[in-house]
């Protein structure tokens, strides 16, 4: 069943942001999301991801209500290791583990994110959001702050969550969704219009 | 580097000390009146003259045990309240007034109808609690609320559990405030409990022995007991310190799950 949105409305201070919205996610793969800032593509995240009541409207499909999310902040939690911040969400050690490989940050476990770089934080926030056992992914800027080289390694991990669910990525970066998105949304906005192009 | 550091601090701790009790001596000199002022030399012989009789130590002991429950239950019950205030408004505006009311009344007032309403053990239990409960409930209620919003956003976005949430973010975010609501109350704790037993004077209480001290005008023995109140004071202050450290340490260690960090087996 695809994850669909049916003539929302969200209003923030009166203003609507999003405006008899309906669109349809596919079942799995990756859907590029590019727009000028402040068109409400972060509204559209939150309210996929529940955060967001909408005033009107309808949002069908997530199962399990289960939404992994790579927040454009990092939102990790200061006082734990980055181990314990992937073991929180994943009640899982060992899992936290191999997702600590695969961000190439093994030794980095025992660490505290503020004494990690921005790249290395968002890795982090990137792991948490693709190992959580969900029905949607949604990736805001998850690239910010590393090297193509690193991106690159990266984005397998990010093909292989895409292949079960839907994974939107919303990105200012054309060639990150050159090479990750199978679908590509251009967004304008407030309200968000959306645009399919291709 | 770091010991060198500490060594200093000690040299200077003991160089303001000595500079402290010279002029302390000089203006014992300079009063020249045993009556009105002690000499650092005597009340030192007081201390030691109390120290070798096991009542003083019974003494220190009643009055420790007196001040610290009223100190543990006003920041139990401070804690739940605020808890409660920040989730139920109408718990907010019910106590509110009556929080404000207890920050602007004078202790002694409280003192004085505490000893209409009770015996005089319960009223220095009574005075410590009312004088922590405000502290540490405006703490704990400024700690909730200022609470990230992102993290308790990503904390619902994960499904953690109410438990987890309050576990990983909640606590963690308010025991910086804890911990200052817990230092500073502590030591006024101990200074409104030593009133409280100055005007109850309950049997085996400091406040008791300075209430006769200026009765007898043991200026000596009143100094004394000061000073027995203002180490106790000082050295809780500390020892809650180290303890809140050492758990901050055992939390970073055994981390969120409870378990030991570092790698999975």
């Amino acid at each position: 069943m695809s994850i669909e949105l049916k003539q929302v409305h969200v209003l923030r201070d009166g203003r609507p942001i999003l405006q008899d919205l309906s669109l349809t996610l596919p079942e799995r793969g990756i859907v590029g999301l590019s727009g000028p800032s402040g068109c409400g593509k972060t509204t559209l995240l939150h309210t996929l991801c529940g955060l967001l009541k909408p005033d009107s409207g309808t949002v069908s499909g997530l199962a399990r209500g289960r939404v992994g999310v790579a927040f454009q902040e990092d939102r990790l939690l200061p006082w734990l290791t980055v181990r314990d911040n992937l073991d929180l969400v994943l009640h899982d050690r060992t899992r936290a583990e191999i997702w600590l490989e695969r961000m190439q940050l093994a030794g980095q476990g025992s660490q505290f994110p503020h004494q990690l770089s921005g790249g290395m934080k968002r890795r982090i926030a990137l792991a948490r959001a693709l190992a959580f056992d969900s029905d949607l992914i949604l990736l805001d800027e998850p690239f910010q702050g590393m090297d193509d080289a690193l991106k690159q390694n990266l984005y397998g991990w990010v093909r292989e969550a895409a292949g079960t669910r839907p994974l939107l990525l919303v990105t200012h970066d054309a060639a990150e969704c050159d090479a990750l998105a199978g679908t590509m949304w251009l967004a304008d906005g407030p309200p968000l219009v959306i645009f399919h192009s291709r | 580097m770091r010991t060198d550091g500490k060594r200093s601090g000690r040299l200077a701790w003991i160089w303001v000390t000595l500079v402290w009790l010279a002029i302390w001596q000089g203006a014992y000199l300079l009063v020249g009146q045993d009556l009105l002022l002690a000499s650092p030399w005597q009340v030192l012989q007081r201390l030691a003259l109390q120290g070798v009789r096991p009542s003083f130590w019974l003494t220190v002991l009643y009055s420790f045990l007196r001040i610290q429950a009223g100190f543990l239950l006003g920041l139990a019950c401070g804690s739940l309240l605020a808890v409660l205030t920040v989730r139920l408004a109408w718990v907010k505006r019910l106590f509110h007034p009556a929080i404000s009311a207890i920050r602007a009344t004078p202790v002694a007032s409280f003192i004085i109808l505490a000893l209409v309403w009770m015996s005089h053990n319960r009223v220095v239990v009574f005075i410590v609690f009312l004088m922590v409960l405000p502290i540490v409930w405006r703490n704990v209620t400024e700690g909730i609320e200022t609470t990230d919003p992102q993290l308790l956003e990503m904390g619902r976005v994960f499904h953690l559990s109410r438990l987890e949430v309050v576990r990983a973010i909640y606590i963690p975010s308010v025991v910086p405030f804890f911990v200052t609501a817990a230092t500073t109350s502590l030591g006024l704790g101990w200074k409104a409990g030593i009133a409280a037993e100055v005007l109850s004077r309950p049997p085996l209480s400091l406040g008791r022995q300075l209430y006769d001290a200026k009765i007898y005008l043991e200026t000596a023995d009143l100094l004394a007991f000061t000073s027995v109140v203002i180490i106790i004071s000082l050295a809780l202050e500390h020892l809650l310190l180290l303890l809140f450290r050492q758990a901050g340490r055992l939390f970073q260690r055994r981390g969120i799950t409870g378990r030991k960090a570092g790698p999975a087996a």
